[in-house]
């Protein structure tokens, strides 16, 4: 999971790049999921759901970032859902 | 493949095509350095139920029958409880 925090944008980018939303995103510890303002070092995010500032996203990182395209791009980071509502229990 | 402990479940509207229909949980693995995944579920795990986790993708992918799925990590077994003797 991550919090979004601004966009990037590219004027100059890989020809593998067609329509590319980016996302910065703050990248959820497991003290974040209780509500502390913790975070990992902001990462890029590739976006195609139309996130904004602020929307709680769920990343899919690694190899499988780049499966939704059809041909082999660069991307590490994926955003694979808005998050409407989670439900978590620090405590069982 | 980790063992992780189920904390909660994730819903949401505006997602990966693949995602439809498919249950999301929050797992947390055990070793404490590892931040919490959001885990694809087709076996039934509940809230505080120990799981093994995979992050294989072509796993992934073909739990949700779509090749072009972001889609990682998911719950390959629910852990047997540990069993407590009388003595």
């Amino acid at each position: 999971m991550g919090t979004v925090i601004g966009r990037v944008t590219l004027s100059v980018r890989s020809p593998r790049y067609s329509g590319e939303r980016l996302l910065l995103t703050l990248p959820w510890k497991r003290e974040t999921f209780s509500g502390q303002e913790a975070f990992d070092p902001a990462i890029v995010v590739y976006d195609d759901l139309g996130a904004n500032v602020g929307q709680q996203i769920a990343i899919s990182e690694g190899r499988e970032a780049a499966c939704p395209f059809p041909k082999p791009t660069p991307v590490d980071a994926y955003c694979a859902l808005l998050v409407d509502e989670f439900n978590y229990k620090s405590e069982l | 493949m980790r063992i992780a402990t189920i904390r909660g479940h994730v819903t949401s509207t505006v997602r990966h095509a693949s995602f439809c229909g498919q249950r999301l949980l929050i797992a947390v693995p055990e070793s404490p350095d590892v931040a919490p995944q959001i885990v694809l579920d087709s076996l039934g795990a509940g809230l505080g139920q120990r799981v093994l986790i995979s992050s294989d993708g072509s796993e992934a992918r073909k739990m949700v029958h779509d090749d072009l799925s972001p889609a990682r990590w998911t719950v390959c077994g629910i852990i047997d409880p540990e069993r407590i003797s009388a003595s």
